[in-house]
């Protein structure tokens, strides 16, 4: 018998397994497909303080093993994702689920997280500083350490629950902005968000999406994605959730080998709508065939 | 919606760059006519969805265009050979509201989900009329299967090679009808929507990531709330959309 059980921040999961915001929804398309209980947790569609359309379409371009997505955090605000979704998730999955909020200006990040840690099905409260920060001359909060920090800090001055900073690979040097966010109070970091990526139509000569760029994720991001899990692990003493191109039991294995506590699932999603409920079935044999009997024992194994 | 691998039980060009592709497999996830199903090609990331042309208990029938690497890969397959495929994806049409004298219009590779409507529509005792539009001859498909379902059926073609010259509105702005069904190109839409006397439904194409409202990659906004193309679209109803 081998054990699938991790922990994050201080919560058990059954497993490692967490389908990545925006991939997701609120889960109810893919409850429909199967119990997905069976998950470790998932995280949820990524929400702001006011409802956003997002961009125009096109928002989606493929590539060779991944795509490009610029959907530009749709969702109906965070108001209604508590009156409207979270009472919709709730008849669906009885675990503890993962909120991903986004922002544009620390008070929109502080306003959203404080709304949701009120929440008694919310466990983690998933922070993306990969957006443009209005306030800050549209650079990314993710993209300088202080800016990460200070939304960090003010998040974690006004929420309860373990907060988990979701960091960009965009960035020069993620580890400075790891640490910081850590120095700041985060209870843990996940990585990789989507690299920023464009195609070119070369019937029309212009760029596929209509915002000319978006985010590069699938298959193709994995070797970016692990190195970056690796680095940070060396350098923080907080919990590290993986992702960038999981789409196998080996995948989940080899980020936690990196540093990874848990392990997202993101586009993937998006192809085979139970690419988590298969990688969790056949996680047990694959850990056999590499040795493993506890899950645990090998986070960043490989260092 | 379902996922399962399907069989190719034939796969055969009835058109410039048009192809026919039957596949045998569990169809119980389609409940409407105008619904598609998303396949995955080997090597390719994203799948590609596919409206249905006609559906039974263990086959489903596809009619493509080959406009890019996908499609060109699908038209190489031959029978025996299979595909992943999602199916049961999107809405369809709802025919309740067709009245008597439906008029069914569809543009290019906007026919095949026309057919199964139409059979449909047949079945219930209505008397669809159908205008399928091309640009030339040799691009038309399907005009005798239609009539076969007992349709008056007018075809047009943009050089006149066939039927009347012009585009679908050339012939429905003389007719009677009591609602109308439509599935082609963005262009041949606008001129139905200045067209059309009655209500109708259309049935939007969007680059899509999932196929199964996941990504939000497809969302259109519309009088009644944004809508994903995919989940709660194609068909959307005249009255809610927003040109």
């Amino acid at each position: 018998m081998v054990n699938l059980e991790t922990s994050l921040c201080g919560l058990n999961l059954s497993n490692p397994l967490i389908p990545a915001s925006g991939t997701f929804g609120y889960g109810y398309e893919f409850a429909e497909l199967y119990d997905i209980n069976i998950l470790g947790t998932f995280s949820f569609k990524g929400t702001t303080k006011d409802a956003r359309f997002g961009n125009p379409t096109p928002r989606i371009a493929e590539c060779e093993a991944g795509m490009i997505n610029a959907v530009g955090l749709q969702n109906p605000g965070v108001e209604k994702v508590i009156s409207e979704e979270l009472p919709k998730l709730k008849e669906v999955f009885n675990k503890k689920v993962m909120a991903n909020v986004s922002g544009f200006s620390v008070e929109d990040y502080v306003y959203t997280c404080e709304k949701l840690d009120k929440e008694e099905q919310v466990g983690w409260l998933e922070v993306n500083v990969s957006c443009p920060n209005v306030h800050g001359g549209g650079m990314s909060f993710g993209t300088s350490p202080e800016a990460a920090a200070e939304v960090t800090r003010e998040v974690k001055k006004a929420t309860t629950k373990p907060v988990i900073i979701k960091l960009s690979p965009n960035v020069t040097d993620i580890v400075s902005i790891a640490k910081a966010c850590e120095e700041a109070g985060a209870d843990g970091i996940s990585l990789i968000n989507t690299l920023l990526g464009m195609r070119i139509d070369l019937k029309t000569k212009k760029p596929v999406i209509a915002n000319k760029m978006g985010g590069f994720s699938g298959n193709a991001i994995k070797p970016v994605a692990v190195r970056m899990v690796y680095q940070v692990y060396d350098a923080v003493n907080i919990p590290i959730v993986g992702m960038g191109g999981v789409s196998t039991a080996e995948d989940v294995i080899e980020f936690m080998l990196a540093g990874a506590s848990a392990v997202e699932v993101g586009a993937a999603n998006l192809i085979n709508p139970y690419v988590c409920k298969d990688i969790i079935e056949t996680l047990p044999r694959v850990m056999e065939k590499y040795g493993i009997t506890d899950l645990k024992d090998i986070i960043g194994g490989a260092h | 919606m379902y996922q399962g691998i399907y069989t190719i039980t034939e796969n055969k060009k009835i058109a410039k760059d048009v192809y026919k592709m039957i596949v045998e497999g569990d169809t119980s996830a389609l409940t409407a006519t105008g619904q598609f199903v998303n396949i995955k090609v080997d090597g390719l990331y994203l799948r590609r969805p596919i409206s249905v042309c006609d559906y039974d208990e263990s086959t489903i029938t596809l009619i493509y265009k080959v406009v890019g690497a996908g499609t060109e890969i699908m038209s190489t397959k031959i029978p025996g050979e299979t595909f992943d495929i999602l199916v049961g994806l999107g809405n369809g049409y709802n025919t309740d509201k067709s009245g008597e004298n439906p008029l069914l219009i569809g543009g290019g590779v906007g026919v095949p989900p026309m057919y199964g409507l139409c059979k449909k529509l047949v079945k219930e005792g209505k008397k669809p009329t159908v205008i399928l539009g091309f640009n030339t001859a040799d691009e038309i498909f399907y005009k005798e299967e239609f009539e076969a379902l007992g349709a008056t059926v007018y075809v047009t073609t943009v050089d006149g090679s066939v039927g009347t010259k012009g585009f679908v509105t050339d012939v429905m702005k003389d007719l009677e009808y009591s609602y109308f069904f439509t599935c082609g190109p963005m262009p041949m839409f606008k001129a139905i929507e200045n067209t059309a006397v009655t209500s109708g439904q259309y049935s939007f194409e969007e680059r899509m990531g999932c196929g199964f409202g996941a990504c939000m990659g497809c969302s259109c906004k519309t009088k009644y709330g944004n809508k994903r193309i995919c989940k709660d679209g194609p068909v959307l109803e005249r009255e809610e959309i927003i040109w």
